[in-house]
């Protein structure tokens, strides 16, 4: 958090809480995409 | 008037701005990222540029005549990589880091030092690519779209494409990512989903695609590296393995891809039409809803870039329709923005002459795609310059004048001062007839069977050759004038007279002071300065 960002009253913990939240929900899509895309061709070039 | 300037000065002056270099290494600020990316994606886009005029200068004439084959196709790989990953995408995420914390009331992006970090990934990125045109062998010459085995035979510079590929994915994914938790989080009160900006909307839309398919472009090029240097056969036929499957896995990254180039000039228009029109944008939640469908459809149409390389006919059909179903949501667009035309007390600053000119030449490029979605018409024009054609004028009067049109439009409001209008006038003319002449008789080549990709041609191609070489060069000189008259305006341009700038415009960024100051938002707007701002 920028000290901009963590002076604002209303970015209180539920509003940090929110960003962290999104954050890693974005991340672990973006990783399924890239494991998910590369077992996908492995269990393709398997059959 | 003198009010509003005063208080910006003394904005300036109490802002704790950093100073000298620390000010851009260690930069947290979202408007100074913002500005980096641009000046960065400026950069790329006049040596990418440098790229293409090397390709016109030799097509200008049949026969070998300025570089050797290989270096030709060094180029037209380069050029593409530079300016979809160099030039366009890193332009957009200079936008948004400037426009979407000021437009959905945020302080700042939700991730500063995230946001730090995902853009100084990106001139190490381009710094390695560049350079691999120095090693044996010379650049990646296997087209952008890095097709198996051609690619595997690039020598020396093969592991450097794909390690600068995994860091712009890097840097796309966390830039999108801040980009959604932003939205997503950060929005002042009051500000409903609904109630955001379009050009709000189509990043956040575009930051959904950017976190799906970039992955995937990663995991493509990663597969290819341990095909390359640890014995897999992922896409190796010999081993079992199938290269066919790398053009659906590029494709299913590559379609999505082009939307996420396009997406955010959607937006730049959407916030220009009702400004220079002076009436508020027809349909807003129609346009919302055809950006989502446009995003949805874009993730099943990939195959219809690989028609020729064989599949069941029920999957040609699919593809085939699934494609041109995404004319509708396109046409609901066009449509929108012609309707909020309709009866609008309409001026044509250069904003609004990019965002019309947007609104033409991207509907070609529109059409050709359709023509190209048929598949036994496919089978002629595939690999042809007519696809050329047809994916540059969605990408230069489409992504490139959008960006244009985004900076002509905001950039009163980041320095506070007016750019020479007449000069703008004279880019915009330019660039508009230039970028016509360089494209439009690239159909007329494709549809006579000039094939892409090739440094030498058939002597009956020589003269719509000469006229695109021409358009080439003319195009690319009339864009110095670009930086140019951003220059000029940062230092002796006029000092804008109120926070609006533009007599018409609405949303949250023209409440602030001009320039914007340097910290902004720093207490939420209230509710009555959201409602004043919201776009509809």
């Amino acid at each position: 958090m920028s000290t901009v960002l963590a002076e604002q009253d209303d970015l209180a913990e539920k509003r940090k809480r929110g960003v962290r939240l999104t954050a890693i929900v974005c991340g672990l899509v973006a990783a399924f995409f890239y494991f998910g895309f590369i077992a996908m061709t492995l269990i393709k070039g398997w059959k | 008037m003198a009010e509003q300037h005063s208080h910006a000065a003394e904005h300036a002056d109490h802002d704790h701005k950093p100073h000298g270099w620390r000010r851009w290494v260690y930069a947290t600020n979202h408007k100074d990222i913002g500005t980096m990316y641009l000046v960065f994606a400026g950069i790329m886009f006049f040596i990418g540029g440098a790229m293409a005029m090397v390709i016109r200068a030799e097509l200008f004439k049949p026969g070998m005549q300025i570089v050797d084959p290989q270096f030709f196709n060094s180029m037209t790989t380069m050029h593409a990589l530079m300016m979809i990953f160099g030039a366009v995408m890193p332009a957009w995420t200079g936008l948004a880091n400037w426009m979407v914390p000021l437009q959905v009331g945020a302080p700042d992006m939700a991730l500063p030092r995230l946001n730090n970090f995902s853009f100084w990934i990106l001139p190490f990125a381009f710094t390695l690519l560049l350079s691999s045109l120095f090693v044996p062998g010379g650049a990646p010459a296997g087209g952008w779209t890095m097709y198996p085995p051609l690619v595997l035979q690039n020598g020396a510079s093969f592991p450097m494409l794909i390690f600068s590929i995994h860091m712009m994915g890097v840097s796309s994914i966390l830039g999108a990512i801040n980009v959604v938790v932003t939205i997503m989080n950060l929005r002042a009160p009051g500000m409903g989903l609904l109630r955001m900006p379009l050009f709000v909307w189509t990043w956040l839309i575009t930051a959904y695609l950017l976190i799906a398919v970039m992955p995937v472009l990663a995991g493509a090029v990663t597969m290819l590296l341990t095909d390359h240097f640890f014995g897999t056969t992922f896409f190796t036929a010999a081993g079992g393995g199938d290269p066919v499957m790398f053009q659906h896995i590029f494709w299913f990254f590559g379609h999505p891809e082009v939307y996420i180039l396009i997406l955010p000039a959607f937006g730049v228009v959407s916030e220009i039409i009702p400004t220079f029109s002076r009436k508020p944008l027809f349909g807003y939640e129609a346009m919302v809803y055809a950006t989502a469908s446009i995003a949805f459809l874009s993730f099943i149409v990939w195959a219809h870039h690989m028609f020729t390389v064989g599949m069941p006919l029920a999957a040609e059909l699919f593809f085939m329709l699934s494609t041109m179903l995404i004319a509708i949501p396109t046409g609901v667009k066009v449509f929108n923005w012609t309707t909020t035309m309709y009866k609008g007390s309409i001026t044509f600053e250069p904003p609004m002459l990019f965002a019309l000119a947007f609104l033409f030449l991207f509907t070609i490029g529109g059409f050709s795609g359709l023509m190209l979605a048929i598949v036994p018409a496919d089978y002629q024009y595939q690999d042809t310059y007519f696809v050329v054609a047809h994916f540059h004028y969605v990408l230069v009067p489409g992504a490139i004048f959008g960006i244009m049109g985004g900076v002509y439009y905001w950039l009163p409001k980041w320095v506070g001062r007016m750019y020479d209008m007449s000069l703008a006038k004279w880019h915009f003319w330019l660039s508009t007839i230039f970028v016509n002449v360089l494209f439009f008789p690239q159909h007329f080549l494709g549809l006579a069977g000039m094939p892409r990709r090739i440094p030498d041609y058939a002597v009956q191609f020589t003269d719509w050759n000469m006229v695109s070489s021409i358009g080439g060069f003319g195009f690319g000189l009339s864009q110095l004038l670009f930086p140019y008259l951003i220059w000029k305006c940062v230092k002796s341009g006029q000092p804008v007279t109120s926070n609006k700038v533009w007599e018409g415009a609405h949303g949250l960024e023209w409440e602030l002071p001009s320039p914007a100051p340097y910290h902004s938002w720093t207490d939420p707007p209230s509710d009555a300065v959201v409602a004043r701002g919201a776009f509809h």
